[in-house]
Parts: C-alpha cells; structure tokens; sequence
C-alpha cells in the first residue's frame, strides 16, 4: 500500500509536458529511422522481392555491402541469379555487381522496383557450363529433327572440341556446297576444335582446326565456314541491367562470359 | 624449238600437278583420328607463359566467386570444376602465390610470381583480374 502510494505520488508529481516530450521524441525517432534506414536483411529481401517481378529464375541471392561508411551508403550490390532461361537456354549462374550504387529507396519501397540511380562500376558475369551446353544440344537437335550417329563435346581450354558424325541432310544447302567434295558417302564426319569471341553481346565461334572425312580442312574453306555460320547466338540481356557482354574465356566446366 | 616450249609447257604442268597433289596428300595425311586434338598452345617467352597463366587462374578465381559469393581460400579449390591443373612458375618450378585481402568490405584477391626477379622485374602480379609488372 505504501509503495503503491509512493509510486502513485512519483508518477504524479512528474509534469505531463516531459511524457508528452519523450512520447513525441519517440515517434520522431521512429518515423526517421523507418524513412531513411532500411536493415541490411530487409534492403537484401525487397530489393530480390523487387526483381522476382521482372527476372525469372530459380533462385535469387543478393548481398549489400556498406564497407567502412559510416552513413550507411552502399559499398557494393551483389545479385546473383541461378539458373536463368535465355531464348529457352538456362544459363547456370547470372551476377551483376555494382560499385558505389545508390538505390532509389521510393523507387523500391513504393513501386517494388530496383532502380539503380548511379554507381561507379558494374560487372556482369554469366557461367554456362558444359553439361547445360550438351543437355540443350540434344533437346534442340530432337526438337528440329537433326539426327546424328555421334556429336561429342568436350571443353579443352581454350578449345571446344567436337567429334561428329551426321548425315549430309542434316547439313543446310547453302554450307553443304562448301564442303560436299569432302563428303563421303553422304555423311560427315570428322573432329573441329573451335574457340569462342563475344562482341556486342553475340557469341562468334573461330574454328581452329576441322577435319571432315579424314581431310584437314585449309584455312580458305575455314574463313568462309566461318563466315557462313556467325554469330551462332545473340544473347538477350537481362532486365531491368545496362551492359554489353565483350569477353568470353573457356574453363574445364564452363563458358565464362562478362562485361 | 617449239619441242622445247612443249616440253617445259609439261613439265611446268606437271610440277604444279605435283604440288597439288602432295598438299592434298598432307591434308589427308593430317585428318587421321589420331590427329583429333585442338592446336597446341606455344608460347615466345617465360614472360608470355607467365602472364597467360596468371590470367587463366584470375578467370578461374572470378568464376568461383560467381558460383559461391566469396573467393577460394587456395588455388586448389578451383579444381576440377574450373581449371584442370594449376600449374608452376616456369622460371622457378615453385607454385604461384595466391593471397586474399579484404578492403573496405570487399574481398581482394592477388596471384603473384614466387620471385619477380627472374623475370628482371620487382613486382609480377594479378590483382583482381589486372596485371602488373613494375
């Protein structure tokens, strides 16, 4: 009863002015941390929800860096994308990495989207790896009925190499009259090892050597063979991102590609 | 006179015959089975050797970095998924320096020559994909 007196008369004796002060004082703080500051953990999720509406894949991680700035601005952004289908091939990993970015917070919180207002450096990097290369060879080859008694690829850096043999038909007109003196008994088969330029995003093969039908084939026939058939690729960019891919480099497992 | 003309006419013919023939020969020659392998590489100097080598692994260190978000603590992470052999210093027989540092928050990596000096140079390095020989 006596602390109960005691406390009541405490509570009490103060003026109501300081509780009103500190109850705003509160509120303000509150409001402008809920504006400016986001955590790192939520920036990292709104800023993946954000991109789930316009990038389709299977997995998107995000990574935000502040480094040793004391304001809290962005050191680095980092965005990986897993598994991404480009024209129908899913390209195993996707990242775009951003230097110094600054993020239109209203951009993101109110339209949920990732505006990037400016940065001082970007790379963007694709790896496609060979099992994905072989896996979709066969599923285009049985989608436009090319048939084929051996195609083997395999990754030799720098080289690509093939090992094939397939049918003459296979071959379109206007690239089969360069090559039919070396075909035999209407099939092709023979060895190519290739390597791999990207300029403006398209992807340009450069045949190093190609044996068709026990026959090396010259360096003429191989300047306009290779000709004929680039580029091979056109690769899409991905969205909302400003790039051009200009170097492509050949690992054991993967093609490596980047701005 | 004109016996003569035909004769070199001929035998012109027939050097240049032989020269087709033969080149035909030797592209037959080269498309056995046992010649199914890519070109193989040759380099002009340690120095070209070195620096194709230190840019292999950086592409290997950055692909790495893409599939896992962070570098590999040791080369020898990079296999096999990403390089076949590492590889040693031509000039020295040792293995290349691999070291990670961190500035600012972000990760660095260097891929360095064990002695620079070899190559009459003080320093001999990637850094993050650049090269630098000083």
């Amino acid at each position: 009863m006596k602390t109960a007196d005691f406390i009541k008369n405490r509570f009490v004796s103060y003026p109501v002015s300081i509780f009103l002060i500190t109850a705003l004082a509160a509120v303000i703080v509150l409001l402008s941390g809920a504006s400016t500051l986001y955590s790192r953990e939520s920036l990292d999720g709104e800023i993946a929800k954000a991109l789930r509406k316009t990038v389709k894949c299977e997995r998107i991680e995000i990574k935000t860096n502040t480094g040793d700035n004391k304001n809290g601005d962005l050191k680095s952004l980092f965005m990986k994308f897993v598994s991404l289908p480009m024209n129908g091939v899913p390209v195993d990993y996707v990242t775009v990495q951003y230097t110094d970015p600054k993020i239109d917070l209203k951009a993101l919180r109110n339209a949920n989207t990732v505006k990037i207002t400016s940065y001082s450096d970007l790379a963007v990097r694709f790896l496609l790896s060979e099992q994905t290369i072989k896996n979709e060879f066969i599923r285009t080859a049985r989608r436009m009925n090319f048939h084929y008694d051996k195609f083997l690829i395999k990754f030799s850096p720098p080289y690509i190499e093939l090992e094939f043999s397939v049918p003459a038909g296979t071959i379109p007109p206007k690239n089969r009259k360069l090559v039919e003196k070396f075909m035999v008994n209407d099939r092709f088969e023979g060895y190519a090892a290739l390597r791999l330029e990207v300029r403006d995003s398209r992807i340009f093969v450069v045949p190093a050597k190609v044996i068709l039908n026990h026959f090396l084939l010259p360096m003429p026939v191989l300047a306009e063979l290779q000709k004929r058939v680039n580029p091979i690729y056109q690769i899409p960019r991905v969205l909302p991102f400003d790039y051009t891919l200009g170097k492509v480099d050949l690992l054991k497992q993967y093609v490596f590609l980047s701005n | 006179m004109r016996k003569n003309r035909l004769i070199v006419f001929f035998s012109i013919l027939i050097a240049i015959a032989a020269v087709i023939l033969g080149y035909v020969a030797v592209l037959y020659w080269k498309g056995g089975v046992n010649n199914y392998e890519p070109p193989k590489q040759t380099y002009v100097s340690s120095r070209e050797q070195v620096q194709t080598d230190l840019q292999n692994l950086s592409k290997a260190v950055e692909a790495y970095f893409v599939v896992h978000m962070e570098y590999p603590r040791k080369l020898e992470q990079l296999q096999p998924a990403f390089l076949d052999r590492i590889g040693n210093d031509p000039a020295s027989g040792t293995p290349y320096l691999y070291a990670l540092s961190e500035t600012n928050g972000a990760g660095h990596y260097r891929i360095s020559v064990p002695n620079p000096k070899l190559y009459n140079a003080e320093d001999l390095y990637l850094e993050d994909g650049r090269f630098y020989q000083k």
